[in-house]
């Protein structure tokens, strides 16, 4: 792992209305690193890594990635970095007036100058990679949960990021497709260096593919650390919610 | 009562609201159209989507309309002995107002609402998040080739609608009410004004313009889910069509000089 901090988030607040999401989180993700964001439903983990890809923009605080702040970049800037960075959305978020082969090919032909036959073996590089070879022609509305998320996936690596930002990437999926997700997002990591985050509340997942945990809760970072100083820390918001019980500070029980 | 007025406030409120999204709108499309990228061919799959969505409806409407028009104006020159007028009223009626209006306001149903339930859908489900994200900006990628794809169309559609409405006129009056064929297309072309048309033209274009404004604006305020796709779908068409109406007075008076 690099030292260089790749990611850095400075003290980010945000609020839609009276509802204070964001409080102040600090967190730094270094080059090549997995984090693994944790948090309950609401906690404001997906509002935070809408802010690193610039879907939202912070009250107060800021984001750096690679050095260039993200709130302050003009339209033309925040495209490029855009282009540096892969989303795979928690609904994949395919288009669904395209399909799977379009869907893929999307960045490609939106960004580079690749000829059609170009970008036909890239769709077919990726697609193959997750699983789903072939399937170029079929329609979103015809797939699986596990199939659209490959597919998302597929289509957030086309463009070969640097960085791979994943929100939920396995809610909704069965455990056995769950552990192939986990397995292509630590093939990515470990062959092509992808910085990433990851947020979810699947403590299983988050064990499986983080270098460090971070854990949201009441706006703030918690605590963080590696999956073993998280599974042995004293703290008992991360005790309750790492073991899901009912019982304890997060619930005031 | 209350809450009748609260209701007919509410209204009014959210196309004040409205208007000022779509100036907003209006003014980055137009930004974004003095500089790469451009989508051409989105532009061309809209047009079709516009024309084939539009067309049915204008037909039927420009027909019937026409008809509808020459029968009453042939009840009313009757009175006075002046019915073989009927063809020139119904061209200038026709191409002037009838056709550019309610077909829009057609179109304001059928495509104003498509667009805002496309646009909804692509929010609610994160899909105008992925564009983004993808480096796409959703404003050039989907409002733009919209704006431009109903601002072309319209008088298009409205100029075939021009033609089935003054045919639906003749129809009336000469097939219906026995009139003479010859002064029918007489007095139509003896007295229908190039500007006529232009001007109906024109009042289309602008029309086509409102119509996807609200349509994007709409879409792309939606949240919620399902329902919040119904209700911009709604709104769409309100919006759309108020839109018309009043700015019709405007453009009206602009026209006539």
């Amino acid at each position: 792992m690099d030292d260089g901090v790749f990611i850095s988030i400075e003290g980010l607040h945000k609020a839609f209305g009276d509802d204070q999401v964001l409080q102040g989180v600090d967190l730094s993700v270094h080059r090549g690193e997995s984090m693994v964001v944790i948090g309950g439903s609401g906690s404001g983990k997906s509002v935070l890594i809408k802010h690193v890809v610039g879907l939202l923009l912070p009250d107060a605080g800021h984001i750096k990635v690679d050095g260039m702040v993200v709130a302050g970049l003009n339209r033309t800037e925040l495209n490029e970095l855009r282009q540096r960075m892969g989303m795979l959305f928690q609904y994949a978020a395919l288009f669904d007036s395209m399909n799977v082969g379009e869907n893929v090919a999307f960045a490609l032909r939106q960004h580079t100058k690749m000829r059609d036959a170009e970008i036909k073996d890239r769709v077919e590089e990726v697609l193959a990679w997750v699983g789903l070879e072939g399937d170029e022609e079929k329609w979103p509305a015809e797939l699986s949960g596990g199939m659209k998320k490959r597919v998302g996936l597929a289509r957030a690596i086309a463009l070969g990021p640097e960085i791979m930002l994943y929100d939920e990437p396995t809610t909704g999926l069965d455990p056995i497709l769950a552990d192939q997700i986990y397995d292509l997002i630590i093939d990515l990591n470990e062959r092509l260096h992808v910085t990433s985050i990851s947020i979810t509340h699947d403590m299983v997942s988050a064990y499986k593919i983080a270098d460090r945990i971070a854990m949201l809760y009441r706006g703030k970072i918690e605590e963080i650390g590696s999956p073993e100083e998280i599974q042995s820390s004293p703290n008992p918001v991360i005790q309750q919610f790492i073991h899901g019980r009912a019982e304890g500070p997060i619930t005031g029980r | 009562m209350i809450r009748l007025i609260a209701g007919l406030g509410r209204a009014v409120i959210d196309f004040g609201e409205d208007i000022g999204q779509v100036a907003i709108l209006l003014f980055k499309a137009v930004a974004s159209l003095l500089k790469p990228p451009y989508y051409f061919h989105m532009w061309f799959v809209q047009m079709l989507e516009v024309g084939n969505r539009s067309l049915p409806v204008v037909l039927v409407t420009a027909l019937f309309s026409g008809m509808v028009f020459a029968l009453q104006s042939w009840q009313g020159f009757e009175r006075f002995g002046a019915t073989e007028m009927t063809g020139t009223v119904v061209a200038i009626a026709i191409t002037r107002e009838m056709v550019p209006v309610l077909a829009s306001l057609m179109v304001a149903g059928r495509a104003g609402s498509a667009m805002a339930a496309e646009i909804g859908t692509m929010v609610v489900t994160e899909q105008v998040d992925a564009l983004r994200t993808m480096g796409t900006d959703p404003i050039e990628y989907l409002a733009v080739p919209r704006l431009i794809a109903t601002s072309i169309m319209l008088p298009v559609v409205v100029m075939i609608g021009d033609m089935v409405g003054i045919y639906g006129g003749y129809l009336v009056v000469v097939k219906l009410m026995g009139g003479g064929e010859v002064t029918y297309w007489q007095r139509t072309w003896e007295f229908l004004m190039m500007s006529d048309v232009t001007s109906g033209l024109i009042k289309a274009a602008v029309f086509g313009l409102i119509i996807a404004l609200f349509g994007c604006v709409r879409g792309f305020n939606t949240s919620g889910g399902a329902q919040g796709v119904g209700r911009a779908t709604t709104g769409a068409v309100v919006g759309g069509s108020m839109g018309i109406l009043i700015s019709n007075f405007f453009l009206t008076k602009l026209l006539i000089g």
